[in-house]
């Protein structure tokens, strides 16, 4: 049995996004047993992708929550590893982008809509940002001790135990993906002011699981999967339909790709 | 000027040797332990796969939560993972307590189905403010079957379209085509008797025989032991959606 076969009957993988819409019964998970341990497979053989739907998001706000739950992400709105942003465009054409405590409580509240009351709207959606993943990281490139680095299965992450903190890689990620923790917020790894950001839940992904914010978007505007697996669900959206990517012109080669992606969205 | 030259020779030949003894001789162990050494990315990739989970997936609760897994799989609210409202559960589930957050608060329910511009126009969303005088929103709605009760409306214009089926094809799941129906469509041939505009709705099924002047609580005496109990199939809807399908003979 290969690597994809063994992941593929093990976690019932291979549709992953899929199995994850409508969860079967997970047989025999008892009290005490409830997540299975990390794959360990070639993971050069996979190649993650993500999708974002703007035409769907609904701006709830509950990824940044669950993001910020599952991988102990300070809750302060200054720290994201994922966030929502809300463009509007007016009928003079004129955008208004904004981000009220990232989109972790929701665009819902009165004093967040105050200021477009008078507005007058010709078109609005929010657009769900993460960690793209670039296949050409420039964080990686500047990095002056090594500490951050491209897996085999093409995500990018932060060595904690060698980051120096000099926050080179903040200013070098055009998409704003990276933050510093901040002092007294110790990571996973027991440091803190040290670099973090969002990396597609590595520790999910890993044991079949979708990343945390996919899993809790009620609208399927976040979708993930194996861009190597042609029946995937980024596979199948990527190759069928018309999608675009942030700032393409900066050949970062961006591994999040947006449906119902409008101009001008940055 | 020869001994400069001889010199600078010594010294170049000096730098030679060691740049390669620093690449030949191994680091000494001292200088690791010191920290001075280069990130191992297969170690570390190793270890963030190995980080503890917290959100579970609704596939773990239905272990415990039958009664309430059943019935939201097939509600609208079947893309909602019981997790997005309830908050994670791994500690819940290792320990059995505390238990997850029950959160009843029509703030929970606004930050999804408050109207706002930004919006997708076909995303259900009602103005909080009208809506419910305040009130719990859970106290009509149930949230594991919002729609108990409820057929909802064509959202679009019924002209030139006469076969629901051939866009809403119950066996063709796909992510971006329209909604598909969320139950059996076997004995259900016409939607539009559920799903009509409000002329269409209704036509066939039982029509209210009497007025509804001072009458507002039909499971007052419609209920198991009163007059004319409901159907078996009518389990869980609530006499605020009663109109939405039973007409009165006046209409």
């Amino acid at each position: 049995m290969g690597a994809k076969g063994l992941l593929g009957g093990a976690l019932a993988y291979s549709g992953v996004a899929s199995v994850m819409r409508k969860p079967a019964r997970a047989e025999g998970v008892t009290r005490g047993l409830l997540a299975p341990e990390p794959v360990k497979i070639d993971w050069k053989k996979y190649h993650w992708g993500f999708v974002c739907d703007d035409d769907k998001c609904i701006g709830c706000g509950r990824c940044v929550v669950a993001c910020k739950k599952e991988n102990d992400v300070p809750w302060e709105p200054e720290y994201n590893r994922t966030w929502v942003e809300r463009y509007v465009i007016d009928e003079e054409g004129e955008f208004f982008v904004d981000s009220p405590n990232a989109g972790r409580d929701g665009f819902a509240a009165d004093y967040m809509n105050v200021k477009y009351e008078a507005l007058d709207v010709r078109k609005s959606f929010f657009v769900p940002k993460l960690c793209n993943q670039c296949d050409n990281p420039p964080c990686v490139k500047v990095c002056p001790v090594g500490a951050t680095y491209m897996t085999d299965d093409g995500v990018v992450l932060v060595d904690h135990g060698h980051c120096i903190g000099c926050r080179y890689c903040i200013q070098a990620c055009p998409y704003g993906a990276r933050f510093m923790l901040p002092r007294g917020h110790k990571s996973h790894f027991g440091v803190d002011r040290v670099i973090d950001k969002c990396n597609w839940c590595y520790h999910r992904i890993h044991r079949g699981l979708l990343p945390a914010c996919v899993q809790a978007c009620p609208v399927e505007a976040r979708l993930f999967g194996d861009l190597r697996d042609p029946e995937s669900v980024v596979s199948r959206i990527t190759r069928e339909k018309r999608v675009y990517t942030l700032k393409p012109e900066l050949g970062t080669d961006p591994k999040v790709f947006y449906l119902g992606f409008e101009k001008g969205v940055h | 000027m020869t001994h400069l030259i001889r010199l600078g020779g010594l010294l170049a030949g000096v730098l030679v040797v060691v740049v390669v003894l620093l690449q030949v001789v191994p680091a000494p162990a001292v200088l690791e332990e010191l920290g001075f050494h280069t990130s191992n990315p297969e170690v570390n990739a190793e270890e963030w796969a190995s980080l503890p989970v917290q959100y579970v997936g609704s596939a773990v609760c239905v272990n415990c939560h039958e009664d309430k897994y059943t019935m939201w799989e097939r509600s609208d609210h079947q893309t909602i993972n019981c997790e997005t409202c309830h908050g994670p559960g791994a500690a819940h589930v290792e320990t059995g307590a505390p238990p997850v957050v029950v959160e009843s608060s029509r703030e929970l329910c606004a930050l999804c189905h408050a109207a706002l511009v930004s919006r997708p126009g076909n995303f259900p969303q009602v103005d909080m403010e009208e809506m419910g005088n305040g009130a719990e929103c859970i106290k009509c709605h149930d949230p594991h079957e919002p729609r108990a009760g409820m057929p909802k409306q064509v959202p679009h214009e019924l002209e030139g379209r006469s076969n629901c089926q051939s866009c809403h094809r119950p066996h063709e799941p796909w992510e971006r085509t329209p909604p598909i129906p969320p139950h059996p469509v076997e004995g259900r041939e016409n939607c539009l008797e559920c799903h009509g505009p409000d002329e269409l709705r209704g036509m066939t099924l039982p029509r209210v025989p009497h007025s509804l002047e001072g009458r507002s609580e039909c499971l007052l005496c419609h209920n198991a032991e009163g007059i004319k109990p409901p159907p078996e199939d009518h389990a869980g809807r609530k006499t605020i959606s009663c109109l939405n399908c039973h007409r009165t003979e006046l209409d």
